[in-house]
């Protein structure tokens, strides 16, 4: 098994190529690529109506492994047909990963990723996040932040905020499934890799939520997807950690996090957030950071 | 209904993709306003940039990184976090 | 030959169970608990060797990893009801779509609301649109016979289509008859091994299911022609069939149409029943004979008309309602009645929704009405068995 150090260690053959119709700067088109890299082409990726499932356009594919599309809500469902597929003929070392948007797992695809995951089947499921319904034009999903702007909860007089309602927990969720969960980010590259590098050999379900940068939806000219990536990261409101056997494990710690505001000030679907707004948002940010400070090395779920 | 009029292509009329990475060939580059240059002088080989690409559009070599002009979107993100400035935007048609 | 007396539920099990299918994905509905509890119980005791029994938790996930086993090339069965195959409708496009010969045993039960436990036909012919082959077991022993045939049929690279094989829920699938269970040897010879050219292998990276754009229109055509060549191949299958287990089945089942001036056209258990009345019928003198629809899809429409096309009066039974319409396959026979030169009475029965039992005296009433609907020269489209509530 691998360990990257730095961007040096890298592989640098990839199984993913340029000719797809993802936007320019696309986060989770990035992360695809990355993930490819270390995954090699004896893998299916089983993907979920999306913004990805438009990455082969017939007869066009820009990847050089199997990639099933089936539906919305069933992608966990379809990997675990193809893991056992695999597995009864012999192909046990062929990876069968998810690769889904928020929408189809936090919401739709909810009851198949979870019973997957408690089943334990030997798959990766990798959730591209851009906290919306992406491909549809940028609908809320539970994945959405609070304050986040989107067109089913879009700033209005009798609602400033966009979307008032608090996400759910899902790495805890997964956390409690006894499984691997992990968050991940495009601007931390080598641990995103390191996760899914120690996520094949498990002999198990692992769980990787990657921030899927969006430049059309979160309204940011698509140069700054990296940035974008490392600032959520550095003020809180992306933090990089695992849960295994319950327990936390806070990949990238800092003294001091960022506030929000520059973040917020870079994208579109924040920028009108009233002052409450971000104060309750700031308020949201700082309660999860320190519970992941209190809980860190420790059981947490 | 006349379906005797249909041929049956077998294999090739069921929809899947046989060639991997067959979009390689396909051309992006009408989607640019801007497109990176590289700077040999400046580069560090710090594969920041290679690394980054969303679309694959950097080859690695030996020298540096390499632009394919067919499948670059123009996105800017090697030239935003290129750190030695090795990468600059110009406009497409300049 | 010896006879083993099995429920309809444990027939379909036998069926995937001398397939060896590799896959089985399940979740439970009344009334194909029996079936798949029957696999569990094989699978624990190391009698399926190489398949994997797969608890999912709802049907449209039982779908959706059939869909991801076949993709890789895996032989699937499953099995469901009712409610159950709702919930899969989306995705028995997608199989169809994928052209993955996965074969489901679907056990028919009344659709809510309201609730009932008991069989009519509206769940199965709901799926007509899907793409699917659809096959229409009369007893256990067709059950059986028909899940074998359905992979041989269904994996011919002539069609590559999933397929269904139906029962009446409580009638065949509780209830023990006697069949004859084939050997393994006998279903090896029947049945070669599934090798497909069209799904993931190693090194045979395939993206499976892309969007397309205007070529979508040349993929659905394929599909309406594979399932029309399916006509071609299942003739040829019942050739074999019978040659290795001495059963002979036809593309619809006649029974006493030679002379007939009436015939019912029924689908599913009632056939039985409707043979029982007609026999006492023909004694009294009546020129009554029944066609048995077996296979809904692809539709046989040749053998339909040349079974019908000497009939003075048909009744089509229809153990189903399209609501604001009528009976689901009324409006197919006459269809394929259509451009016959002498135009036959053709009426309508809507029975058995909810389990209503179809009874001798209840078949000899729509038999009568029939009788008057052609001195009247008249057809009709009623419901025949609205008991008082």
């Amino acid at each position: 098994m691998q360990e990257f150090k730095s961007l040096k260690d890298i592989p640098e053959q990839d199984y993913f190529t340029g000719g797809s119709s993802a936007c320019a700067g696309c986060g989770p088109s990035l992360g695809l690529k990355l993930a490819l890299k270390v995954l090699g082409p004896d893998t299916i990726i089983i993907n979920s109506a999306g913004c990805m499932t438009l990455l082969p356009l017939y007869p066009n594919t820009p990847l050089k492994a199997s990639w099933i599309h089936n539906a919305i809500e069933n992608a966990a469902s379809t990997a675990a047909g193809a893991r056992h597929g695999l597995d009864n003929m012999g192909n046990e070392d062929m990876n069968v990963v998810v690769y889904a948007g928020d929408g189809a797992t936090y919401d739709i695809g909810f009851a198949s990723l979870s019973a997957a995951a408690a089943k334990n089947e030997r798959i990766i499921y990798i959730c591209y996040n851009n906290q919306s319904y992406g491909n549809t034009g940028f609908q809320w999903s539970t994945a959405t932040p609070y304050g986040s702007e989107t067109k089913t909860t879009p700033r209005g007089k009798e609602n400033p905020t966009g979307t008032n309602i608090v996400n759910k927990d899902m790495l805890k969720i997964m956390g409690a499934h006894r499984v691997y969960a992990a968050t991940a980010s495009l601007a931390y590259p080598v641990d995103f890799l390191n996760k899914l590098s120690r996520a094949k050999e498990r002999d198990g379900f692992s769980y990787i939520e990657l921030l899927g940068a969006c430049t059309a939806g979160w309204n940011y000219d698509p140069r700054l997807t990296i940035k974008i990536s490392k600032l959520a990261v550095r003020c809180g409101m992306w933090p990089l950690y695992e849960i295994e056997h319950g327990m936390l494990n806070l990949n990238k710690d800092f003294s001091e996090l960022k506030p929000i505001d520059e973040f917020l000030k870079m994208q579109g679907r924040y920028r009108a957030l009233p002052p409450d707004g971000v104060d309750r948002l700031q308020a949201l940010i700082n309660e999860h950071w320190a519970e992941l400070k209190e809980y860190n090395k420790q059981r947490y779920v | 209904m006349r379906e005797e009029a249909i041929p049956y292509k077998g294999i090739e009329g069921i929809p899947i993709i046989r060639e991997p990475g067959s979009a390689a060939k396909v051309n992006r580059g009408s989607w640019r306003l801007v497109r990176p240059v590289h700077h040999s002088e400046k580069c560090t080989k710090c594969k920041i940039c290679y690394t980054y690409c969303p679309d694959a559009a950097i080859n690695w070599t030996p020298d540096g990184p390499e632009i394919n002009l067919t499948s670059c979107k123009g996105c800017m993100i090697c030239v935003e976090e290129c750190p030695t400035g090795a990468l600059t935007e110009e406009k497409e048609g300049a | 030959m010896k006879q083993t007396l099995v429920t309809g539920n444990e027939a379909a099990a036998w069926g995937a169970r001398l397939v060896r299918a590799k896959y089985i994905p399940n979740f439970p509905i009344t009334p194909q608990t029996e079936c798949i509890e029957t696999l569990a119980r094989w699978s624990a005791d190391g009698e399926l060797p190489g398949t994997y029994f797969d608890r999912m938790e709802s049907e449209h996930s039982v779908m959706s990893a059939a869909v991801g086993a076949a993709a890789v090339g895996s032989r699937v069965f499953t099995a469901t009801s009712s409610q159950g195959l709702l919930l899969m409708h989306e995705v028995l496009y997608i199989a169809a779509g994928m052209r993955l010969p996965i074969v489901m045993a679907t056990i028919s039960r009344g659709l809510s609301a309201p609730v009932t436990l008991w069989s009519d036909h509206n769940d199965f012919l709901d799926q007509r649109d899907s793409g699917w082959l659809m096959f229409h077991a009369e007893n256990n022993q067709e059950v059986l016979d028909m899940v074998l045939q359905a992979y041989r049929i269904a994996e011919d690279p002539r069609v590559l289509l999933p397929a269904m094989v139906n029962m009446d829920g409580y009638v065949l699938s509780f209830t023990d008859e006697p069949i004859i269970i084939p050997s393994p040897e006998q279903v090896e010879e029947f049945l070669p091994e599934y090798d497909p050219a069209h799904t993931i292998a190693k090194n045979r990276p395939v993206t499976v299911g892309p969007p397309v754009l205007d070529e979508y229109s040349i993929f659905r055509a394929q599909n309406h022609v594979a399932s029309r060549n399916a006509l071609t191949v299942i003739e040829e299958v019942q050739d074999d069939f019978e040659k290795i287990f001495g059963r002979r089945y036809h593309l619809v089942d006649e029974f006493m149409l030679e002379d007939a001036e009436l015939v019912l056209v029924t689908q599913g258990s009632m056939s039985t029943t409707a043979k029982a009345a007609i026999l006492e019928m023909r004694d009294e003198g009546i020129k009554v004979g029944l066609l048995r629809l077996r296979i809904i899809r692809p539709w046989p429409n040749e053998a339909v008309a040349r079974a019908l096309k000497d009939a003075k009066a048909i009744a089509v039974v229809d153990r189903n309602v399209a609501p604001g319409k009528g009976g689901i396959m009324f409006p197919e026979i006459i269809e394929t009645l259509f451009n016959l030169n002498k135009r036959p009475i053709v009426s309508g029965f809507v029975v058995g929704l909810g389990g209503n039992p179809q009874t001798e005296s209840k078949v000899k009433e729509i038999t009568n009405k029939l009788m008057d609907d052609l001195a009247a020269g008249r057809p009709r489209m009623e419901w025949n068995d609205l008991e008082e509530i």
